[in-house]
């Protein structure tokens, strides 16, 4: 009530654009306070600040929703991961990789060989594939991504997909590609130094095998198409969207136009979106004035302001079912419990009205086409709830495992 | 130091001109080290004399968290009344969060040592050194000081606040709840309060407790420290001492306050859109001297009354 | 550290290279102190070249130097010394983070603005020629100092500078471009007029073309100040057709900052140009899709109308004017209500009353608590207007309803305006209408409400005067001193300190004097204390008896009260009295 007017809005899409570096130094703070393990984030963060407790446990909730996906896709059709458990590739109770227990360590340019020759999966796996026929190469789309790490990250891991192709504005993708041809490390896990051939930072393009960075308006699909074209995408193999707080920024028949070109174009595929609803109750109304009054008001979340418009956006744009799921129902019920316990010990908490208000106001929503069955029990792995269980006390005095350290000088 | 003449300057500072206020703040002097070292000093010679069940009579203003919401904290005397005309009980979380700790906390303590009579400041879960060096205070002493020392001082005050208060034997008031070792009002007396607030324990669980709907008896805390208590627990402790109402705050209410267990107990919350985030109101419960409770429900501070918010000012979301 | 001397720059040196920034920042907030203990010549010979060495780092840190260097002047000898400073802060004139650029930049210009003539031609404009050619950032500070290094140059080089200009103009990088075209209107305002013609204009078309949104808006700015300097002719030539493609941009911004040059181009080209040509232009604004476009036309309302025949504005505008009240969009209509009465003068009486208070009072009654604020604080622009005996007809319903309203703000401006209506309703419309709202308002919930509403009997008992006073204010305030809150009860002692100058003697020493004195008795400490205070405030306006029979006793009895603030307050209010 009686608010300023929101007339100073900044510069719309620059200040879209700096929504990922908000992203990137979030991730950092993450990695720095052991969330989640990313060797490659800090390159894109100028100044790293630690955030609050809440924002970290957030942006933990998102990373290991989203990571778990991405992996049970990468890991469909071996044996044991058909998903209908909803499962993790690894089966059994490993869950997503825990930092500091990664499934490789490998070199980078080493495990990059493996994956072409295919021998990263097991034998037994290699076998039942070849029982079905050929395996599709898998691959992943990125709209939006940003500064994002995972490909480099999921690479030092020994993870890969087939083409990882990510796509941004340009002004994002020249200053990513610029970093990346600069940085040794990035340039490992596309293959070393000989790479650099293949990035135009003015272009804001790298074009390798098999990641592959593009400049693309998601306001005109003939971009979108162009650059899918451009990165050899290839439509009837197996594909993983990833739109992490993007279509939200956009008006929402551009949004649906991006949701149903995906969906005539692909033929067997499932994307994820994680984004922001409930724009009219008290708490929904603060966010969007305030996005609003950073300059990225969140133009489409009228048209999908519930888990249910989330799910009609990709059944009807010819996405063959769909499911979603607040991030509060997703942090109980879908992150893996051992790790979720893990995460809890690392920094003291207080702060949980806001937190089930906030994570209230995000959700992950996944739409699938599956012409091949291929994705038959694909999405969020349901568990028990947690059955009541001592919480983390309080970590004695100075901070628990994983708080930098305590400020020095005057600790009682 | 002459108090009624910073408290008068922060007053006008709310009033009138504040951007040259948001000027002055951002500078953030407002009150010299060596003066913040006075006043606190002060501040503990009048503490250390209060009861840790500190007695209070009617009528007084109750509050809840504040932290950090100096503007905020304007509003609510421009709502309830500027002290020392109204008389306040404070039932702490002075700081962290917002951006303005120092200043929030600075000012009730003028108004403490200035008229210890009229206001009552009890110690919330965020008056602890650990706390603070996470959720926002040490870093703005930091900022705004270059030195750790104002936190010190103030978090040497922290250990003297008082651990509840209860308003003419009837109004128990704490900033958290009860605990499964205290049953009686004798026991929180008995407590030597003066200390960082420990993990565990009766007074830790004072500071930390909630009270939930479906709970029997009491209930592990998702957060870490204190328990959770249910209807069964309140009532015993109010029969056991005389009590009728627990007055709490702690937790954040989108309505400025919240009824439970069958009006036996209430949360009131007074920091208006927490965090500038969460879009909440904020109250205050009046009791006045003809023994009659009024919730006064208010607003964030307008926009013009805070100045130019910072680029840095912007609340987190996940972007 | 044998020569102490050294110290201060040693220990400088020390926490400028601490690993902590805080120390590293509280030693750059510092910097002057260290100077003025090194003296002129060491500061420049030493710590200058020192903290030219160190502008590598965080950009808190360079900001506060930048602040820093900007106030050196006399630290380094004066203006001919001056530039010394320079070369540091050209370095901080090309760093990436834009507040320390800016921050730089505006340090030059007013170290520079201390220097000699023959120092800037010598030192000044190099600088900015090396700024110019350098990476991105450089050259978006060269873009702001050429209003600066203009002037005292030669004309040999003002040529070189105009050209260097006209390049930054045409710079491939969109934020030079922006800088240039924000330096279009400050550097054309210290060019010869025919180099305004050739060179800025050219550029500033131009830039109102770019393909850059960013950069177009920013130009198209210029507009306004650059009708001012330029001819009719050259105005409708140019200046014109650029702003009219800017209004028909595809980018709500441009278009947002291309409506509110209208009334500047309006004035450069008179009444003919402006109803023919940019009216139709504006209508259409007006009902842009885009809400803040309609907001920032709506608020140019006024300024436009005077530029077009009044014909024009009631066959053409008004009709827009009365959409606009019914916008779906708040931020819209409140700019309305900013507005919409000064289009009274302009209108006339006749039609002030038949088409524009119809809007008024919709407004009034507007939703959005902000709407009704911003036409509240309009009523006195209306009454002069329209007349008493219409306003009380009309507005007055609308009035009584905003003074319940539910947000107390709202019912703070109400309150703020009723003195003003009390002296356009005269003393018995005002009794009529509004004597008991002020009462309720002395109830009210909210403290400042409370506060106010004892200012606004105040203000109205020195209106109609103390016989009116005595008559329906002060008993009906003095009935509520039997409140059962002691807040309200406090309230009553404040409106009686503040009516006791109102009213005469009599009436304090009869009427209000008693009340008093019962609140010495009252149960509550804060009562008491406050009785204490208006005891003080009733002395200065009773005679000596009176003060000795009855206020001293009383204070006396409270000095001795069991609460503190009683005794502090009574005390306080007994020496005064004596």
């Amino acid at each position: 009530m009686l608010r300023a007017p929101g007339l100073q809005r900044r510069v719309g899409d620059d200040a879209v654009r700096d929504t990922n570096d908000d992203a990137q130094l979030s991730k950092l703070s993450c990695v720095r306070l052991g969330y989640f393990q990313d060797s490659f984030v800090h390159h894109f963060v100028r100044r790293p600040s630690r955030r609050s407790p809440l924002i970290n446990r957030g942006y933990y909730s998102r990373y290991a929703a989203l990571r778990s996906l991405l992996l049970q896709f990468l890991a469909l059709g071996l044996p044991g991961s058909s998903g209908g458990s909803g499962k993790p590739p690894n089966g059994g109770q490993e869950g997503t990789p825990q930092p500091g227990s990664q499934p490789s360590t490998q070199p980078p340019a080493e495990s990059s060989q493996r994956a072409t020759e295919g021998a990263q999966q097991p034998p037994q796996a290699q076998q039942q594939a070849q029982q079905q026929g050929p395996r599709r190469p898998r691959q992943v789309l990125v709209l939006g991504a940003g500064y994002d790490t995972t490909f480099f990250q999921l690479a030092a891991e020994g993870v890969r997909a087939d083409k990882y192709v990510e796509l941004d504005f340009l002004q994002v993708t020249q200053k990513k590609a610029a970093a990346i041809q600069q940085l040794p490390d990035l340039l490992a896990c596309l293959g070393g130094p000989e790479a650099a051939s293949s990035i135009s930072p003015d272009d804001g393009r790298i074009l390798t095998e098999p990641y592959c960075l593009l400049p693309a308006d998601l306001r005109d699909v003939s971009q979108l198409a162009a650059a899918l074209e451009a990165a050899g995408l290839d439509t009837s193999a197996p594909t993983f969207v990833l739109s992490e707080c993007v279509l939200v920024y956009l008006q929402p028949q551009h949004s649906r136009d991006v949701v149903r070109w995906l969906a005539g174009h692909l033929q067997s595929a499932a994307m994820a979106v994680y984004e922001q609803i409930q724009p009219h109750d008290a708490f929904g109304q603060q966010m969007m004035l305030n996005l609003e009054s950073r300059g990225c008001p969140l133009l489409g979340i009228g048209a999908t302001p519930t888990l249910e418009a989330q799910q009609r956006r990709f059944t009807d744009c010819g996405w063959h079912r769909a499911e979603a799921y607040t991030m509060d129902h997703v942090y109980s019920r879908c992150i893996d419990p051992a790790d979720r316990r893990r995460i809890e010990r690392l920094e003291i908490f207080d702060e949980f009205e806001e937190w089930h208000l906030i994570q209230q106001h995000y959700c992950i929503a996944v739409g699938i086409k599956d012409s091949t069955g291929l994705f038959e029990g694909f999405g969020l792995p349901q568990h028990a709830p947690t059955p009541p269980g001592p919480p983390p006390r309080l970590p004695p005095s100075g901070g628990g495992r994983g708080m930098p350290p305590p400020p020095p000088r005057f600790m009682m | 130091m002459d108090l009624d003449r910073w408290i008068e300057q922060a007053r006008w500072e709310r009033g009138a001109g504040l951007q040259a206020a948001q000027q002055r703040l951002k500078r953030c002097e407002p009150l010299k080290e060596s003066d913040v070292k006075q006043l606190c000093e002060k501040a503990v010679e009048i503490l250390v004399e209060e009861a840790n069940v500190q007695r209070v009579d009617a009528p007084v203003t109750i509050c809840g968290d504040i932290h950090g919401q100096f503007y905020d904290l304007t509003e609510l005397f421009k709502v309830g009344g500027d002290c020392p005309q109204t008389n306040y009980l404070f039932m702490g979380d002075f700081v962290d969060r917002g951006f303005y700790s120092v200043e929030t906390f600075l000012l009730l303590l003028a108004l403490k040592v200035r008229y210890p009579e009229r206001i009552t400041l009890i110690r919330g879960n965020h008056e602890s050194r650990q706390i603070t060096q996470v959720y926002g205070f040490y870093d703005e002493c930091l900022r705004k000081y270059g030195s750790a020392n104002v936190w010190r001082y103030c978090t040497d005050v922290f250990d003297y606040l008082s651990l509840s208060a209860l308003i003419d034997g009837t109004i128990f008031a704490v900033h958290g709840g009860l605990s499964p070792t205290i049953t009686t009002l004798d026991q929180i007396r008995t407590i030597d309060r003066k200390q960082e607030v420990p993990h565990d324990g009766a007074m830790c669980d004072l500071l930390w407790s909630d009270p939930e709907d479906g709970v029997d008896g009491w209930g592990l805390s998702p957060r870490g420290a204190g328990y959770l208590f249910g209807h069964d627990i309140a009532t015993q402790f109010c029969q056991a001492n005389g009590v009728e109402l627990i007055a709490r705050a702690h937790q954040l209410v989108m309505e400025g306050y919240k009824w439970m267990f069958r009006d036996q107990l209430v949360t009131v919350w007074s920091a208006p859109n927490y965090c500038y985030r969460c879009g909440n109101v904020a109250a205050i419960l009046e009791l006045d001297d003809g023994g009659s409770k009024n919730f006064k429900v208010f607003e964030a501070a307008p926009q013009e009354a805070r100045g130019v918010p910072s680029k840095k000012a912007a609340p987190d979301y996940f972007l | 550290m044998e020569d102490s001397t050294l110290a201060p720059i040693a220990l400088l040196i020390d926490s400028l290279r601490s690993q902590d920034a805080a120390q590293r920042l509280a030693s750059v907030k510092k910097l002057s102190t260290i100077a003025l203990a090194l003296g002129e010549e060491r500061t420049r010979r030493e710590l200058i070249p020192f903290v030219n060495e160190s502008v590598d780092d965080e950009d808190e840190i360079l900001l506060a130097l930048a602040e820093e260097l900007g106030e050196f002047v006399p630290l380094v000898g004066g203006p001919q010394h001056a530039h010394f400073l320079l070369p540091p802060l050209e370095s901080l004139a090309t760093v990436d983070e834009t507040v320390v650029r800016e921050r730089a930049v505006a340090s030059v210009i007013s170290v520079t603005g201390h220097m000699p003539a023959a120092s800037m031609q010598e030192h000044l404009l190099p600088l900015l020629q090396r700024l110019a050619g350098r990476e991105w950032p450089a050259r978006v500070s060269a873009c702001k100092l050429f209003a600066t290094a203009y002037p005292p140059a030669p004309e040999h080089n003002r040529a070189e500078l105009r050209a260097a200009f006209l390049k930054l103009c045409h710079d491939e990088t969109p934020m030079v471009r922006r800088a240039a075209a924000q330096a279009l209107a400050p550097f054309a305002e210290t060019l010869e007029p025919q180099h305004i013609r050739e060179d800025i204009l050219p550029s500033f078309v131009d830039l109102t073309q770019d393909d850059q949104d960013s950069v177009r808006l920013i130009a198209v700015e210029a507009a306004g100040a650059l009708a001012k300097v330029l001819s009719r002719d050259e105005v409708a030539a140019s200046v014109m057709p650029a702003v009219m493609h800017c209004s028909q941009d595809k980018s709500w911004r441009v278009r947002y900052n291309a409506v509110q040059q209208l009334p500047a181009l309006g004035e450069a080209l008179g009444m003919e140009t402006a109803s023919s040509e940019l009216l139709p232009l504006y209508l259409q604004l007006l009902r842009d899709n885009e809400p803040e476009v309609r907001t920032a036309a709506t608020s140019k309302l006024s300024a436009f109308a005077r530029l077009i025949p009044v014909g024009d504005v009631t066959s053409q505008l008004l009709p827009r004017v009365k959409e606009i009240g019914g916008d779906a969009n708040q931020l819209v209509r409140s700019a309305l209500a900013t507005v919409v009465m000064e289009l009274a003068p302009i209108l006339g009486k006749n039609d002030t009353v038949e088409q524009l208070l119809p809007l008024f009072l919709s407004l009034l009654k507007d939703d959005w608590p902000d709407v009704r604020l911003a036409i509240i604080g309009k009523l006195q622009a209306v009454n002069q207007v329209i007349g008493i005996e219409l306003l009380a007809q009309t507005l007055l319903p609308a009035v009584e309803d905003l003074a319940t309203d539910k947000h107390w703000r709202v019912r703070q401006a109400i309150i703020e305006h009723t003195p003003m209506l009390a002296t356009q309703l005269g003393a018995d419309l005002f009794q009529q209408k509004l004597g008991k709202q002020c009462m309720q308002w002395l109830q009210d919930p909210v403290y400042s409400i409370r506060e106010a509403a004892i200012h606004v009997l105040q203000a109205v008992a020195k209106e109609f005067g103390p016989d009116w006073a005595r008559e329906h204010i002060v008993p009906q305030v003095l009935l509520l001193v039997n409140s059962d809150n002691y807040l309200h009860r406090m309230t009553v002692l404040a409106a009686i300190g503040a009516l006791s100058t109102c009213v005469s003697r009599e009436v304090v020493q009869m009427s209000m004097l008693p009340s008093v004195v019962a609140c010495c008795k009252d149960r509550t400490p804060n009562v008491r204390f406050n009785a204490a205070k208006v005891m003080q405030q009733l002395a200065a306006v009773l005679d000596g008896p009176a003060i000795q029979h009855t206020i001293k006793p009383c204070l006396a009895e409270l000095s001795a009260d069991g609460d503190a603030d009683v005794r502090f307050y009574a005390a306080a209010a007994a020496s005064a009295c004596s």
